[in-house]
């Protein structure tokens, strides 16, 4: 093969393996031994392809079929999904005998996406099943069964309302979730002041509740807080972790939120609440983002959570080139720090 | 029902709400009913009070309710007591999978009350 021509098959990132008619293998790129460790010329295929379909579609090919396609999982250093395309070619050098050239694009990207997509869709699907199991049920309890048991039906409408709540809070998250994520690519220029927000979110979370208000304490000095932001979406992110840190510690425990810059680095500012509950097992923390991931899903439910509050978080610090991250140890609490790049004060 | 007003159910079900609804509709059918809200406690449960029929989630944290099924015809007295699975629509091989481990009957959420109360009832005279 010419020298140039090889230079450019281990340009290619995709790997590319040629064989001859007795499927010996007669060249194979940079990328294809990297990814074939144990390969060497003059093999046969089959010492490093176990895959039965992509054989017996290079057989085909070596043959006198045309061009064709598999889709085959390959146990390489990792086991990794491949499209591979068998092509006929001739060699000049042999006389034009009949070789087939394989090239292995890495589709396992595609299939982890799909992968996910599934499980998403089955998450939603059960989340949603859950409170419409309870409504349909107690809609046809209170026409049949307990009609004109007056005691029973204000309980089921308590308990429907709630369901009912489950459901709509589910939709706005998961509507918050995708416009989130059609957003992703611009980032926000506005500048705000981390102050205003968490201010604006204790006034609210707290409410006419004295009690819970005096659980947050809250030590951010007006003006040295400024990043690039959106106001709406950074609002949503203490709130949900604000929330998080009352939900899941013992009643009457402090919620301190801080700001600082970041340590060796005055282009981030980092926004630190701390609680003093639970705690979480290491074992969970690396999973909190993911969508519907719950520690205690009882315990989340009853007190009203979807499972998204943390989804939602890092998507939105996505969007502000900002980033999460999370400490804790059983039993003594969890500090959740945001770091948000910080406006330019000059 | 003065047969059936004796007969026990146990209710394995970890969401709130669907564990009142069932309970409501079996004691106004006038079976007694307990409720549970893990598989670890249904097993618990099961020992002690023996219920002559199980209605079981498929979705249950910790333990799955095909554990609890399996670990239920193990134990030799829950060889025959019938099981009543809750499963989502569309799961095709978590039924059969269910029916492996010994499953007599499948409920697909959301459910029709009288329809379910028709299938314990059916399943309770049966044994
Ligand atoms: N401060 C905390 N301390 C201990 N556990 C926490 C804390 N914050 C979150 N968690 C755990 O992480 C899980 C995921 O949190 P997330 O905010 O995503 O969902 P949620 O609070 O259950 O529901 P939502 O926020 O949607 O109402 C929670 O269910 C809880 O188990
Ligand atoms: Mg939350």
């Amino acid at each position: 093969m010419k020298k140039s021509v090889k230079s450019i098959l281990n340009g290619l990132v995709v790997p590319i393996l040629i064989v001859d008619g007795k499927m010996r293998i007669s060249y194979m790129n940079a990328a294809s031994m990297a990814h074939f460790t144990n390969a060497k010329a003059d093999m046969l295929m089959s010492d490093i392809i176990e895959n039965q379909r992509c054989l017996t579609a290079t057989k085909r090919v070596l043959d006198g079929d045309p061009e064709t396609q598999v889709e085959v999982t390959l146990q390489g250093v990792v086991p990794t999904s491949f499209r591979v395309n068998v092509a006929p070619m001739t060699v000049e050098a042999e006389k034009d005998a009949l070789h087939a050239i394989l090239s292995f694009e890495d589709i396992s990207h595609i299939r982890e996406a799909e992968q996910m997509r599934h499980d998403f869709v089955a998450n939603v699907s059960h989340e949603l099943r859950s409170p419409l199991t309870a409504l349909v049920g107690f809609i046809e309890t209170l026409q049949g069964p307990a009609k004109g048991d007056a005691v029973a039906a204000e309980r089921f409408l308590g308990m429907m309302e709630r369901e009912s709540d489950r459901m709509a809070r589910l939709i706005d998250d998961l509507l918050s979730l995708s416009k989130l994520q059609a957003r992703e690519r611009d980032a926000p220029s506005a500048v705000v002041d981390i102050a205003d927000v968490i201010n604006d979110i204790v006034v609210s979370l707290g409410g006419s509740n004295e009690h819970l208000r005096e659980r947050i304490k809250v030590s951010i000095v007006k003006g040295e807080t400024k990043v690039i932001g959106d106001k709406n979406e950074l609002g949503q992110v203490f709130q949900n972790l604000i929330e998080n840190a009352i939900k899941y510690s013992p009643d009457g425990s402090d919620v301190v939120v801080t700001a600082c810059a970041a340590e060796k680095s005055d282009e981030h500012i980092c926004v630190c609440v701390t609680d003093q509950g639970d705690g979480i097992d290491p074992v969970h923390i690396p999973r909190l983002t993911e969508r519907f991931y719950r520690i205690d899903k009882g315990r989340s439910r009853a007190i009203g959570g979807t499972g998204l509050g943390l989804a939602i978080v890092k998507h939105i610090l996505i969007h502000h080139r900002g980033s999460l991250k999370i400490k804790s140890k059983l039993g003594e609490g969890s500090t959740f720090s945001v770091y948000l790049p910080a406006a330019q004060t000059a | 029902m003065t047969e059936s007003a004796k007969q026990l159910v146990l209710v394995v079900e970890d969401e709130p709400a669907q564990a009142e609804l069932l309970r409501y509709n079996l004691e106004k059918n006038g079976w007694r009913v307990v409720c549970v809200d893990s598989g670890d406690d249904a097993l618990l449960m099961y020992r002690e009070t023996m219920p002559d029929l199980v209605i079981l989630d498929w979705m249950l944290p910790h333990l799955s309710g095909i554990e609890v099924c399996s670990e239920i015809r193990k134990n030799e007295n829950g060889a025959h007591v019938p099981i009543l699975m809750l499963t989502a629509r569309g799961q095709e091989e978590d039924r059969l999978r269910g029916i492996d481990v010994g499953a007599d009957d499948f409920i697909v959420k959301p459910y029709s009350v009288a329809d379910l109360m028709e299938r314990v009832a059916r399943n309770l005279i049966v044994n």
